[in-house]
Parts: structure tokens; sequence; C-alpha cells
């Protein structure tokens, strides 16, 4: 059973990295604004956070797929390094760019994650 | 050809960060392993960087390392969670702690890098 959930974990991370991969590349980050990171960061944080509302009420749904769904595919999705990376990078060149793109990631991505978890009470009833 | 790379690199960088969360993350309480994997992972995207600047490093072995590995390697949505999750159990300093320290950190330590 372990050894199936780090394969799916594997499957899921991989598919997630892919996907981010896919979404920079049509949106690169240039000298602007890293507006994919966030788009990536904030859709990851309310999709996690309904996926574990969600599977709390279906949980029969095999665990190897909650865990490559959750900690894989999101999981790797949304990163955390390249956000550090983009403040520090940004914070050189405006402070009030850099402290929006931090303001928007952190209370963004905090009221994503309420927000999935909220809707997922909802869906999940 | 590019999306297998970034593929491969996410996939380990995956099973790295389950791993360390297996063995640090210990529930109600500050998730180090995540706060290990986020720090550390931010870190050697900074290194990574910096190698960049200064020599020219092939596309794949960037792919590979810096958007698939370091991105799989460390996670927004589940850092997110875990603040939230801290907050609502009832364990608010430590959410607020968890928080500071995980982006501060990483922040502080990728500035010396770069």
């Amino acid at each position: 059973m372990r050894q199936t959930i780090y394969l799916g974990v594997a499957l899921g991370g991989g598919l997630g990295a892919v996907f981010r991969y896919l979404i920079t590349h049509t949106f690169p980050y240039k000298s602007g604004f890293p507006l994919s990171t966030l788009m990536i960061n904030l859709i990851g944080c309310f999709v996690l956070s309904f996926s574990y509302q969600f599977f709390k009420r279906y949980f029969t749904i095999n665990l190897v797929f909650q865990k490559a769904l959750t900690t894989g595919l999101i999981g790797s999705f949304t990163t955390f390094s390249a956000f550090t990376v983009e403040f520090a990078h940004l914070s050189n060149q405006s402070i009030g760019l850099s402290s929006l793109y931090i303001g928007l990631t952190v209370v963004g991505g905090l009221l994503m994650t309420f927000a999935g978890h909220k809707w997922g009470e909802k869906v999940i009833k | 050809m590019n999306l297998l790379f970034v593929f491969i690199g996410g996939m380990a960088g995956a099973i790295l960060r389950l791993e360390i969360s297996h063995r640090l993350n210990k529930s109600n309480q500050i998730p180090w392993g995540t706060f290990f994997a986020n720090f550390t992972g931010g870190l050697l995207l900074g290194g990574l960087i910096l190698w960049h600047r200064q020599t020219d490093v092939a596309d794949w072995l960037w792919l590979l390392s810096a958007t698939g590995f370091c991105g799989g390697y460390t996670t927004y949505s589940t850092f997110s969670y875990e603040v939230f999750h801290l907050y609502s159990q009832g364990e608010r300093k430590e959410a607020f702690f968890y928080l500071l320290t995980s982006i501060g950190a990483t922040i502080l330590g990728v500035l010396i890098i770069l």
C-alpha cells in the first residue's frame, strides 16, 4: 500500500509540474508581475482545500487516488520556491509591486483555502 | 521532450516532499516537514538561478531541476492549508509563527544567495 501511494504521488507530482509548466510557458514572467505563479498558487489553494473536504465525505474513494491528487498533483502544481524567488527578484525592482505580490499570494491564498473549504462543506451536505 | 524533463523532476520532488512530510509532520503541530521542503527548495532554486547567471545551463537541465524538481518539491497549497488548519484548530499562535517563519526564513535565505 505504501509503495503504491508513493507511486501515485510521483505520477501526480509529475503531472502537476507539467500543468504548471504549461501555464507559465503560455504566460511567461518577463519583467512585469509574476501573474502566472500567483494564479497557479491561488487556484491550487482552492482545489486542495475543496478536495480535503470532498474526500472526508467520499472517503471510499481510493486512498492512492486521493494522495496522488492532493499531495502529488496539487502539491506539485503549486510552488513555494518560485514564489519566494520571484518576490526577492521583484523586491529589487519595486517595493510596491513586491508587497502587492506577497500580499496577494498570502492573503489571497488563505481566502481561497477558506473558500474551497466552505464550498466543499456545501457540496458534501 | 521538455514536458518529459519537467515530469521527471516533478516526480522526484513530490516523492522527496512526501517522504520528508511523512517523517517530520505531526498532526495539529507546526508541520516542520513542509517547512523544511519549502525552505530548502527555495534555497536550491536561488542557488540554481545564481548558477544560471554565471554559466549557461542547458535547457533540459533547467527544466529538470528548477521547473520540475524545485517546483514539485515545494508546495504553496499545502502550506496555505496547514496555516488555515492550525488556525481553525485553535493553534493560532502556531499558525502565525508557521506562516511568518516559512516565508521570512526562505525569502531571507534567497536574498542572501542572490
